[in-house]
């Protein structure tokens, strides 16, 4: 009996053969973009300035660190959904990372044909850590990594748990990816190992301290002779007037010797006896690409951050920066949103009393309510703190933009850059290429893509050969089937007499 | 097997597999004499056809009409899907048969269509396309690999006999040569009038496809006074 089924089965293959194959010419959608995110992206040029046999027997292999290093940075890129992909990465801590591993389209480029496929992510140097990556294609074979946390301490660098996570999958022919970063605490110190094997005063003119001019303040500053000048030049030239104004009352002869005093102290503190010219607090980043079945979802944030500038004098509050796109399958249409990240500085007061200074960044005015000590340098709202010294310092305030063009949108949200110390270390005297660069709760998502019709496949020339064997082959075997089931028959027919 | 426990139960059975085998013994005589039908239903076909061409003044307006420029007021008579178009012989392989307008399975169930987007036979200019089946519905284009060069291929229109002669190559390749079945190029205009002639290789299959080109060497005018050159 069994073998009475495999005639229907033959049938069916047999009735194939006139079925002429169906053209496939059905709308397909097509996207691909990327979320990132950074919480820092710090670079040390003053660095540069020590020599190169000691920074080597100090930092190893981590001799690059003057590059840069990129904290808390994840990144999606996606495909979806004819042919579904997506890479996930996150890393705690790396120095050889750029800002801009990937990109998309120019944006307003022709949709598809000039979609690139997806590239791989960069390899990872072994110098960075808590790095995690995971890539899918498939459901199949998601991927899903855990960096312990990790730390990394140098002379004069300290990264406190760094940590990564990465998962990444295809789902209902969507991708989807979670990727978080972060770095707890990083401090940048002048240690005295450092200003142990090199001298104070050789390690402060190697900052170009030493170029600033004589001053005539004594007293606490002696002890470090090339901090009296640059003592001198702020509370003569800057934080005087700042204060005084916030008294008052122009200080008086003993107020300023406070204040030289104070600020000498703290000086002498960060370039001496292990204080931190620079801490960073920093969140946790993350970019996620979500889906609800109909619609796709990037969103990259970036954490924010608290930094302390020499010793605390100075305090950067830096809120979350969002950027979210989102691409809906049905319509083909994608729609983008971007948050900034919300700044505030504090300038301490450095003879107590609170803070000389607790502004959002974005205030339109500050020229003139601060005697100089803050100026806005342009329309864009940035902000420049101890401007014609060393310490020059420039803050480029947060912006949030989101663009569109077609069915290509981009969201960016540029938390917070500073340009930290611009004098010290730079490549030339009055140069302001050095110090430390930040770059702060930055975050981006794009995406693009378009409805397409798929080409049905390109027509053959007429058919002009039947598959005379078919026919010949099937009615072969019907006919030995045919046989086998009258034989059967009559079988039971006889079975049913006797 | 409980259910074929008593006699009456294995009759009915029997029955019903006497009847399943009378059904496949029907099926397999359908299978087997189906591609001799084919053949059959394309013979009776072109008889009708024969008769169609030599009098179908449709055929005749289509023929002036292309014969006439554009910019001398000629307008273009498009030929039904299945109407005869031209009349092919090629003595080498014993071949005459009515070739149809169109390249679909049903024109091509009378044996052979010409490719609509391609000149009218005869045509001074351009490149004429006909298919042909190779199997089945007459298979007119059974042998069309027999064919060498300086075979000779003759077009009949209502108002002209066209002599083409198969030539040596084909764009640097033998001819007739196998090709890939979506390549449209062998129906691709060239600079002189050609006849290009396709059918399914190997035969039995539609896997890829034969192609016989042959050059126009003569034209002669069958009807006194005809306005075609």
């Amino acid at each position: 009996m069994k073998r009475l089924l495999v005639v229907p089965v033959v049938m069916m293959f047999l009735l194939t053969a006139f079925v002429p194959a169906s053209s496939a010419d059905t709308p397909n959608v097509v996207f691909m973009g990327q979320g990132q995110s950074s919480a820092l992206d710090l670079s040390v040029p003053l660095l540069n300035s020590l020599p190169g046999n000691l920074l080597g027997s100090i930092l190893g292999n981590l001799g690059s660190l003057g590059k840069g290093i990129t904290a808390g940075h994840t990144e999606t890129t996606f495909e979806g959904l004819s042919n579904p992909s997506v890479n996930g990465l996150a890393l705690g801590l790396c120095s050889l990372l750029g800002s801009n591993l990937l990109s998309l389209p120019a944006v307003g480029s022709t949709l598809p044909g000039t979609l690139p496929g997806l590239g791989g992510l960069p390899a990872l140097g072994s110098i960075c850590s808590g790095q995690t990556q995971a890539t899918s294609s498939s459901a199949a074979n998601h991927g899903s990594t855990t960096q312990a946390c990790q730390a990394l301490s140098l002379a004069i660098l300290v990264i406190k748990t760094a940590c990564s996570q990465s998962y990444s999958t295809i789902e209902g022919g969507r991708p989807v990816s979670q990727n978080s970063a972060g770095v707890a605490e990083i401090d940048v110190a002048l240690l005295p190992d450092v200003l142990g094997n090199l001298g104070l005063n050789s390690l402060l003119g190697s900052l170009g301290l030493g170029n600033l001019g004589g001053g005539g303040v004594t007293g606490t500053a002696g002890s470090l002779p090339l901090v009296g000048p640059l003592v001198n030049n702020l509370v003569g030239g800057l934080l005087g007037p700042v204060l005084g104004s916030a008294q008052g009352s122009p200080l008086g002869v003993g107020d300023t010797a406070n204040l030289v005093s104070s600020i000498t102290g703290l000086l002498q503190n960060v370039l001496g006896a292990g204080g931190n010219l620079v801490s960073i607090k920093l969140g946790t980043g993350s970019s996620v690409l979500s889906n609800n079945g109909a619609a796709t979802q990037e969103t990259a944030q970036a954490a924010g951050a608290d930094i302390g500038l020499i010793g605390g004098l100075i305090d950067i509050q830096v809120g979350a920066a969002n950027s979210t796109v989102v691409w809906n399958d049905a319509s083909g249409a994608a729609t983008a949103d971007a948050s900034p990240a919300v700044a505030h500085i504090k300038i301490a007061n450095p003879l107590g009393g609170g803070n000389l200074l607790d502004l959002p960044i974005a205030v339109p005015s500050l020229n003139g309510l601060l005697g100089g000590l803050l100026s806005q340098t342009d329309q864009a709202g940035d902000l420049t703190l101890l401007a014609g010294t060393p310490l020059e310092t420039t803050i480029k305030v947060a912006s949030a933009s989101p663009h569109q063009t077609g069915r290509n949108v981009t969201a960016s949200s540029d938390g917070v850059s500073i340009l930290a110390l611009k004098g010290l270390g730079a490549s030339s005297v009055g140069g302001t290429d050095g110090g430390i660069r930040l770059r702060l709760a930055s975050s981006s998502s794009s995406v693009a893509g378009d409805i397409l019709k798929v080409q049905a496949a390109a027509p053959s020339l007429p058919i002009t050969g039947g598959p005379t064997y078919v026919f010949l082959a099937g009615a072969a075997f019907m006919a030995v089937a045919a046989a086998h089931v009258l034989r059967n028959s009559r079988r039971m027919r006889a079975g049913a007499k006797g | 097997m409980k259910y074929l426990a008593t006699p009456k139960a294995r009759r009915a059975l029997a029955t019903i597999l006497s009847c399943l085998a009378a059904a496949m013994v029907v099926g397999a005589v359908g299978l087997l004499g189906y591609p001799e039908y084919t053949n059959i239903r394309a013979n009776r076909e072109q008889k009708a056809l024969r008769s169609e061409f030599l009098t179908s003044e449709k055929l005749k307006q289509a023929y002036q009409a292309a014969a006439k420029p554009a910019s001398a007021g000629g307008t273009k008579v498009t030929l039904a899907e299945g109407s005869a178009v031209t009349r092919i012989q090629i003595a080498k392989i014993g071949l005459d048969t009515v070739v149809v307008q169109g390249t679909s399975n049903q024109a091509l169930a009378a044996g052979s269509g010409h490719y609509p987007q391609t000149p009218l036979p005869c045509s001074p200019t351009g490149n004429v396309g006909v298919a042909g089946h190779r199997t089945m519905n007459g298979h007119p284009f059974q042998k069309l690999d027999q064919l060498v060069t300086g075979d000779k291929v003759i077009l009949t229109t209502p108002f002209q006999q066209c002599t083409y002669q198969i030539i040596a190559s084909v764009d640097g390749h033998a001819n007739p040569y196998v090709t890939d079945p979506n390549d449209w190029t062998v129906i691709a205009q060239t600079s002189k009038p050609m006849l290009t002639m396709s059918t399914c290789t190997p035969e039995g299959t539609a896997r890829q496809r034969l192609v016989a080109r042959a050059e126009l060497v003569s034209t002669t005018n069958i009807v006194a006074g005809s306005t075609v050159k």
